[in-house]
């Protein structure tokens, strides 16, 4: 009998044993815990039958008078944002390579707990499991960045922090009114959870507070101040676990709670979008002026999760569509960006844009993967980024003309900060204290894993659709134009 | 031979050779990088001359497999549609694109990116042949965005240079701006046609009445579209600016074949463009100002590359114009033959370069015909094609567009005819400035200066003879004989132009030729012996804006990027710290001073505490006496 | 325990509040003016014996014994109150060689 709950087990384990290990073993125990994980996933993938209902499901009794279950179970939503944490999760222990001396097991064993969490929370299959999860990610996250994070590291993550915590707990207000006074168990599946109309008098609190919580997370226009600092100070294989999976977390929880509020959705839905639209063109222009490569892809995630986080507002099937798989594009995209800022602070002794000038010569292998994870980010026809910026915005054209242009602009901006950022640290006359070392054989995999996919959802997109379809269609009759 | 076996043989090659190149090229000797990199767009014409014989005049979709579904709203197919319209470009792309391949193995011998170049030449080729094939816009949108990425690496060749980096950057951008334009039409019609397939959407298209406002939006982005990629006003400035590539690239992207995708698309998607007559008298207006703009500003150029550039997009204006008036096919036979002899310019040009060891500048030459015999007449036959000297191809082609013009309305006529001029002014300039007079260079310059290796002048021979006998698959109506270009394309695209009376043909060669010759003679005298100051020689009034490009660049400078450049940095400096984070951190801000206030009170001194602790109490009394709680 | 003794009535109730009120407020005056921190225990224990006798005064008047059983606890209390202060006041002399109140200053914030 196969379960998903070997999903959160299997790195969970693994990252308890890596505690107790010294920084080599410990690196090599997490690589094998990591690849298990990923390996299960897929052999899962292989045993999944597309249905509407869940399926590998595990269910824990937890408070029994109150009615509460932990539910984990794989469904058609949960498999390219499961698909992405562990992947993700992966190459991030593959970057983590070059440290394997210099952390001790902790480190790594944090790594792999903040998987565990991840993929326990993209499996949960009711809205308490969601709520218990979206904290607990948390906690691995912040104990990296804080001890292993730069100078100013103590200072980004409690801002991080904090702004989650707020975020959570107007969730956790939000949840606790529908258990109390609505009625809602917040334990049961999300089928019975949509099923239940609440008053739309309500909905808008209940909007409001969603917003908040997962624009946070997202992070979505006003709420990104966070982003940022953190993104500089982390430690890269922790930030991008961060960039590429933690701020999908927000989009997910867009995605399963929005069709609690949709009629709220109607009267403020152009509001919300235009306030992500903002953050779309905002993050792009600030991104332009950056000379801090991780602050450049901070802003330029805030670009991109905008944009994503507009669409899933529109609340219609196609935007869904778009909006998981864009969220795996742009995970595999911003996960191989940080790669290179990885290699290339290592190389060069720092993240300044001008830095590396004339990287192209001295290590063209890098510039090429560098320059194909740029045009994936770009969102080049027939590579990763494409078909999903392509449904999002239908999605917003669709829901009003002038919004598709906007969100459209992103493209054009996208273009101008991505290719001048790598022209300024690729191209050019060239710096000469230049490491010529070449990648490390794990960065190496790292890159070409990543590249294939990138190639392979550019070229292939319709059967990663057809792994999310049935998500898309199970909630599909809950949606309002329906 | 079936046609998905053929499809086949002409889509991949280029792409394994861009793929072996782009790896293994830095490994590989030049030579064998220069057998893989021709080969494979030989192979692709060969596949192209192979499916012209079996399936001309048909209409043949080969599908592969299935791209993207998203049901209600549109599915795609990785499919691709062979029409006579698609042959005609395909002879052009694959045909023109092997000849420049050949031509870059001599020209780019001695650059250490050889491999890089001929990898990117590969993937430029591939992209253009999706663009061609594609049976659905979709997979025509990854071409044409594919040719950008191209031509952005091509253009950025040398990526040492700033400049050059920058320029590419600069077509990218504006090509991307017409992206977008392109994209949001592709959503419309998606949710206008349910489809995205082509003919399924031209079939659509005949229910709407006549300037239906859906149609003519969509109609309207796609052609913002077009102003992107075929360089139209106002997002023409990229294209001279992208002759900082190799002046193989200058040939072969910037003049014979992605510049023309724009005019492909429309051509294509003409069956809509004629239900929307608003869209037409649009495009007639940006055709005609791109046409003598581009002509003036060519009139003051100093650079080789620079007034073949500017007439480029003077010619692509022409076509432009060609299209709005309804005569589409006029404007893919003006395609077809500019193709040629801009190509042959460009790489008669390069020639020259090479020769003098990449001088550009046509106040440093003169004289030229004594070294370099050959580039010399190959340049002449050129010149005289592009001025629309009879018989040589230009002549056909332009001169059925002034017809067609003259058709529309006599004012776009007269405009058309102007710029006509203009272009037969400054190629005489530029073929006398270099072949005639007197070198103005330095004596060691000239003594170096040599003609160019055989593997370059065969390529410049096969396009001299086209760019000669190309027109003779237009020959006019008076002459009574079929025109082969119209009645091939006629299968895939209908014309709605009028034709002008046989009069007025003859009137219109005449004046022609009488116009040429008096041109002819001026700029021999004007231009054969000038010295170099008159060249660089500062320029009053009008003549100093057509040198600054009408001061285009600084005025786009001045209202659109300055600005959006001010306001990012005053986002990222100004608004980011101080109101964004201002205001999200207000409640911790108040929480801190509050608490930095409040210290004052926690004296330590355990007497205060006491006091404070009386007061209360006395306080809680008294409330509790007078009832006030 | 419904007789009170004679002696006791002889004096009203008032006296014994006002003593013990008057014996309060010294201690509590002491407390906040007195800068030798043995005066101010020394105050401090004025005003938990004013207390007592407040407690024993009304609990006789009132001819009930709580308030007799909470004196106990007060001085048992008392006792170890002072055992303990005692102790922690020899340890700030030892370490800030004063007894002067104004400088146990660890409390401010």
């Amino acid at each position: 009998m196969l379960s998903a709950s070997l999903l959160f087990v299997l790195p969970l384990v693994f990252g308890l044993l890596c505690f107790f290990l010294k920084s080599r073993p410990a690196y090599y125990v997490s690589l094998i815990g990591s690849v298990s994980s990923l390996f299960y996933f897929i052999f899962l993938l292989i045993n999944y039958t597309a249905t509407q209902g869940t399926l590998f499901g595990w269910e824990f009794e937890w408070i029994a008078k109150m009615h509460i279950n932990l539910h984990l179970a794989l469904d058609g939503m949960t498999i390219l944002p499961l698909f992405l944490s562990n992947l993700i999760g992966m190459i991030s222990i593959f970057s983590a390579f070059a440290y394997q001396d210099k952390r001790n097991g902790s480190y790594f064993g944090l790594l792999l707990m903040s998987i565990a969490c991840l993929n326990a929370f993209f499996m949960a299959q009711n809205p308490f499991t969601f709520y218990l999860f979206f904290e607990l990610a948390l906690i691995p996250i912040y104990f990296l960045v804080i001890q292993w994070g730069g100078p100013q590291a103590k200072k980004s993550v409690f801002t991080f922090f904090i702004y989650t915590v707020f975020g959570s707990f107007l969730l956790l207000a939000a949840l606790i009114y529908f258990y109390s006074y609505i009625g809602i168990n917040v334990a049961n599946n999300w089928s019975d959870v949509y099923l239940n109309k609440i008053p739309e008098h309500l909905q808008y609190w209940f909007l409001i507070a969603f917003f908040i919580a997962f624009g946070i997370k997202s992070p979505v226009f006003p709420f990104h101040s966070w982003q940022a600092n953190l993104y500089e100070q982390a430690d890269k294989p922790t930030v991008i676990l961060i960039a590429a999976v933690m701020s999908k977390m927000g989009i997910f929880g867009f995605l399963r709670f929005n069709l609690i509020v949709q009629q709220a959705l109607q009267h403020w839905g152009t509001e919300l979008i235009v306030l992500c639209l903002i953050g779309v063109i905002y993050g792009a222009l600030i991104a332009w002026r950056q000379n801090h490569f991780s602050r450049l892809l901070a802003f330029s995630s805030l670009s991109h999760m905008g944009l994503i986080a507009a669409g899933t507002l529109t609340v219609n099937a196609i935007a869904m569509e778009g909006a998981l798989f864009q969220c795996l594009a742009h995970g595999i995209a911003v996960a191989g960006l940080f790669l290179v800022a990885d290699v290339v602070a290592r190389k060069t002794g720092n993240e300044a844009l001008d830095g590396s000038s004339g990287m192209a010569k001295v290590n063209p292998r890098l510039a090429t993967y560098y320059f194909i994870l740029v045009l994936a980010s770009v969102g080049l026809p027939l590579t990763s980024g494409f078909v999903g910026e392509l449904l999002l915005i239908s999605a917003l054209t669709k829901y009003q003309l002038g919004l598709g242009i906007i969100a459209g602009v992103s493209i054009i901006l996208g273009a101008v900060y991505m290719l001048q950022c790598y022209q300024r640290m690729m191209f050019g006359a060239g710096v000469q204290d230049i490491s010529k070392a070449d990648l490390s054989l794990f960065e190496d995999y790292g890159f070409i894993i990543l590249i294939i996919l990138v190639f392979a959802l550019g070229f292939f997109p319709i059967q990663w659709f057809q792994l999310a379809f049935y998500g898309v269609t199970q909630f599909g009759d809950y949606f309002m134009s329906h | 031979m079936s046609a998905n076996m053929l499809v086949h043989l002409m889509l991949w090659p280029p792409l394994i050779g861009f793929i072996i190149n782009g790896i293994l090229g830095s490994k590989l000797n030049k030579t064998f990088v220069q057998w893989i990199g021709c080969t494979g767009p030989l192979v692709s014409f060969i596949a192209a001359v192979l499916a012209y014989f079996s399936f001309k005049d048909q209409k043949t979709v080969v599908s592969f497999y299935q791209w993207i579904n998203v049901p209600d709203l549109f599915e795609i197919n990785f499919e691709f549609f062979l029409d006579n319209l698609s042959f005609v470009m395909l002879m052009i792309v694959t045909g023109v694109g092997t000849l420049i391949h050949a031509y870059s193995g001599g020209y780019m011998h001695d650059d250490e990116g050889f491999h890089r170049f001929f990898a990117y030449l590969n993937l430029f080729l591939f992209s253009m042949l999706l663009l061609i094939l594609g049976s659905n816009l979709l997979i025509l949108f990854a071409g044409w965005e594919g040719v950008g990425l191209c031509s952005f690496l091509l253009i950025g060749f040398w990526y040492k240079n700033t400049d050059y980096n920058a320029a590419a950057r600069k077509a990218f951008i504006m090509n991307r701006i017409g992206d977008l334009g392109f994209l949001i039409a592709m959503i419309l019609i998606a949710y206008q046609f349910q489809t995205l397939d082509i003919r399924v959407i031209l079939d659509g298209a005949k229910q709407y009445p006549i300037n239906e406002p859906f149609n003519v939006m969509i109609t309207l982005f796609l052609f913002v579209g077009v102003c992107g990629k075929s360089a139209q006003v106002p997002l023409f400035t990229w294209l001279p600016d992208a002759m900082a590539g190799p002046t193989p690239v200058s040939a072969l992207i910037h003049a014979a074949t992605m510049v023309t995708a724009g005019i492909y698309l429309v051509a294509r998607l003409s069956a809509m463009y004629t239900l929307t007559p608003i869209t037409n008298q649009i495009i007639i207006g940006v055709g005609l100002i791109t046409a003598l703009i581009a002509a003036f500003t060519a009139l003051k150029q100093n650079d080789i590359k620079k007034v073949l550039a500017y007439s480029t997009v003077s010619q692509l204006g022409y076509m432009v114009v060609a299209l709005g008036v309804g005569a589409y096919t006029t404007a893919v036979f003006h395609v077809v033959t500019h193709a040629f002899f801009k190509a042959l310019l460009f790489l008669a040009a390069g020639s020259v370069i090479h020769g003098l060891h990449g001088e550009q500048d046509i106040s440093k030459m003169g004289g030229l015909k004594e070294k370099m015999k050959w580039t010399h007449l190959v340049f002449l036959i050129g010149t005289l094609a592009i001025i629309g000297c009879p018989p040589f191809a230009g002549f056909f082609s332009k001169d059925e567009i002034l017809a067609a013009a003259y058709g529309h309305h006599i004012i776009i006529f007269i405009l058309l005819s102007i710029a006509s001029v203009c272009t037969a002014w400054y190629m005489l300039r530029l073929y006398f400035s270099c072949f005639h007079g007197q070198y103005r260079g330095d004596h060691h310059s000239w003594d170096h200066a040599h003609e160019s290796p055989v593997i370059m002048l065969g390529p410049l021979f096969v396009l001299a003879i086209l760019a000669t006998i190309g027109g003779f698959f237009g020959l006019p109506e008076i002459t009574h004989q079929t025109h082969l270009m119209h009645d091939f394309l006629s299968k895939s695209v209908q014309d709605t132009s009028h034709h002008p009376s046989h009069l007025f043909e003859i009137v219109l060669w005449l004046v022609t030729i009488i116009v040429l010759v008096s041109l002819f003679i001026i700029t021999k005298k004007r231009y054969s012996n000038k010295s170099i100051e008159e060249y660089n020689g500062s320029d009053t009034g009008i003549s100093n804006v057509f040198r600054n490009k009408f001061y285009l660049d600084e005025i786009y400078d001045l209202i659109i990027i300055k600005p959006v450049y001010s306001l990012g940095n005053w986002l990222k400096t100004t608004f980011e710290h101080q109101f964004v984070q201002g205001i999200m951190y207000l409640p911790s801000t108040v929480l801190s001073k509050a608490g930095t206030n409040l210290r004052a009170l926690q004296s330590g001194n355990t007497g205060m505490y006491i006091l404070a602790m009386i007061l209360g109490l006395v306080i809680f009394c008294l409330m509790f006496i007078f009832k006030l709680v | 325990m419904n007789q009170m003794p004679e002696i006791i009535q002889a004096i009203p109730l008032t006296h014994y509040i006002l003593l013990s009120t008057a014996l309060f407020v010294i201690g509590l005056i002491g407390v906040m003016t007195r800068k030798n921190v043995i005066i101010v225990f020394m105050c401090i224990e004025i005003m938990l014996n004013a207390v007592n006798l407040l407690f024993t005064a009304v609990s006789s008047y009132n001819s009930d014994s709580a308030g007799q059983i909470m004196v106990f606890f007060t001085m048992a209390v008392a006792a170890a109150e002072v055992s303990v202060g005692l102790a922690i006041i020899v340890m700030m002399f030892k370490n800030l060689q004063t007894t002067n109140i104004d400088l146990f200053k660890s409390l401010k914030g």
